[in-house]
């Protein structure tokens, strides 16, 4: 019976074999237009001979970059706590870094992009793979690089800030609002991972398209808080779930 | 995959020629409607090649392609949903797979099927591909995989009016 399945697919799967041809020749026809592929920062920049040098130059300097941190690192645990040097080194974050995430109990490595954002003044490491990062105007947000079909419950990592409110404070509004939106809301819970803060969890249903969230509270260290949001659906909290979990793991608030 | 990065023309057309028939077959099954097929491939394959920069060549090929492929798809349907009169839209609504009916054959009960559980009997059936490669090619865990196709090849089964399809693991 698996065989006749297989056999009707391919019988039902038929397509005309001048489709090939006619799809090339449009495919064609858009590549005539198209930049080389590249990644979006540099896809303004398509390469002359001078900006090739200037990119490898980059490179180079990125590659240095990493190298010479490695250096001072070394050189940092060797220095009296408090030195202006280690301030500096402290303040450091790599461009880039490969991470091990466990996705469904399997292990994998993922490409990690640094987000630095001097004016709300915190650091967070995000899946650049698989992810791209929307600075807004009141808050950030991580989300899936193609957007998801409509079947699918948001999935999304926003990153904001409720000035002059406390964790605490902010953990009992997040848990009241939910009420409204979801069925089931947990009591703030304090925790020390992925974050230092509290969290508010709420799921809205057992389906596999439930409605997840997780709501993280950080001290912003200025007797304020920052809220980091992830939203999913109960299907993907092994996936996007354990994921977004990661990247809230790399979060820092910077120093004033 | 290095050299379409580097914009080799040719390097792509062999990738495409090599990967037409798969995309089109699962295209045209995914759809059901064959020129929002050929859109759907036709994206797929410029998508692969805008993104290749980002394929890591350490990882298998095939899931990330497909990927793109169910994603293109989706899409288009999702365009097309839209657009599409309501009156074609109702006929397109999925059988009532609890009721069984000799009449309805085996690919008719595989497509009455809800997307969770059509898809991956498609990519199961159509390609041969392995519970562990479909689980990828879906972002699912091995296990779900599993159920899905279970449940999938019991409904069409209810459908068919009892007959059993494939086995449980």
């Amino acid at each position: 019976m698996e065989r006749k399945l297989k056999e009707r697919l391919l019988e039902e799967s038929k397509y005309d074999p001048g489709d090939k041809d006619e799809i090339w020749a449009k495919l064609d026809a858009h590549l005539d237009h198209e930049p080389q592929p590249a990644p979006p920062s540099q896809q303004e920049d398509q390469p002359t001979l001078q900006k090739r040098r200037a990119k490898l130059m980059k490179k180079i300097k990125i590659t240095t970059g990493v190298a010479a941190a490695a250096i001072a690192v070394g050189v940092f645990f060797s220095l009296p706590a408090g030195t202006a040097f280690m301030n500096e080194i402290q303040g450091w974050f790599a461009p880039e870094k490969q991470v091990q995430v466990e996705v469904e109990g399997q292990k994998e490595e993922t490409q990690q992009e640094l987000h630095q954002d001097e004016e709300s003044r915190y650091v967070i490491y995000y899946d650049v793979d698989r992810y791209k990062l929307i600075e807004g105007e009141h808050q950030d947000m991580i989300t899936t690089k193609e957007p998801l079909p409509d079947m699918y419950p948001e999935v999304s990592l926003t990153i904001d800030q409720a000035l002059d409110v406390s964790p605490a404070q902010v953990a009992a509004q997040v848990a009241e609002q939910l009420q409204s939106e979801f069925a089931e809301v947990s009591a703030p819970e304090q925790i020390q991972e992925p974050v230092e803060g509290y969290v508010v969890h709420a799921i809205d249903g057992n389906e596999w398209d439930s409605p997840v969230t997780r709501v993280y509270l950080v001290d912003n260290g200025k007797s304020g808080t920052f809220v980091l949001q992830a939203k999913y659906f109960l299907e993907a909290a092994e996936g996007h779930g354990a994921r977004f979990e990661q990247m809230l793991g790399e979060f820092q608030v910077l120093p004033e | 995959m290095q050299r379409i990065v580097q914009g080799d023309r040719d390097a792509f057309r062999q990738l495409y020629d090599a990967y037409f028939d798969y995309a089109m077959r699962t295209a045209r099954l995914v759809i059901k409607h064959h020129e929002w097929a050929k859109d759907a491939v036709q994206e797929t394959f410029l998508r692969v090649y805008r993104n290749s920069w980002q394929y890591d060549s350490k990882k298998p090929f095939k899931p990330w392609f497909y990927c793109i492929l169910l994603r293109e798809c989706y899409r288009v349907m999702e365009r097309e949903k839209k657009v599409v009169p309501l009156g074609e839209q109702l006929e397109r609504i999925p059988v009532d797979p609890k009721l069984p009916d000799e009449q309805v054959d085996i690919y008719e009960a595989l497509q009455g099927l809800e997307d969770l559980y059509r898809i991956p009997l498609i990519l199961k059936y159509l390609h041969d591909y392995s519970e562990k490669e479909i689980a990828e090619v879906l972002d699912v865990n091995q296990n779900t995989l599993k159920s899905r196709l279970f449940k999938g090849r019991e409904k069409m089964r209810q459908r068919l009016g009892g007959e059993q399809y494939g086995t449980q693991a």
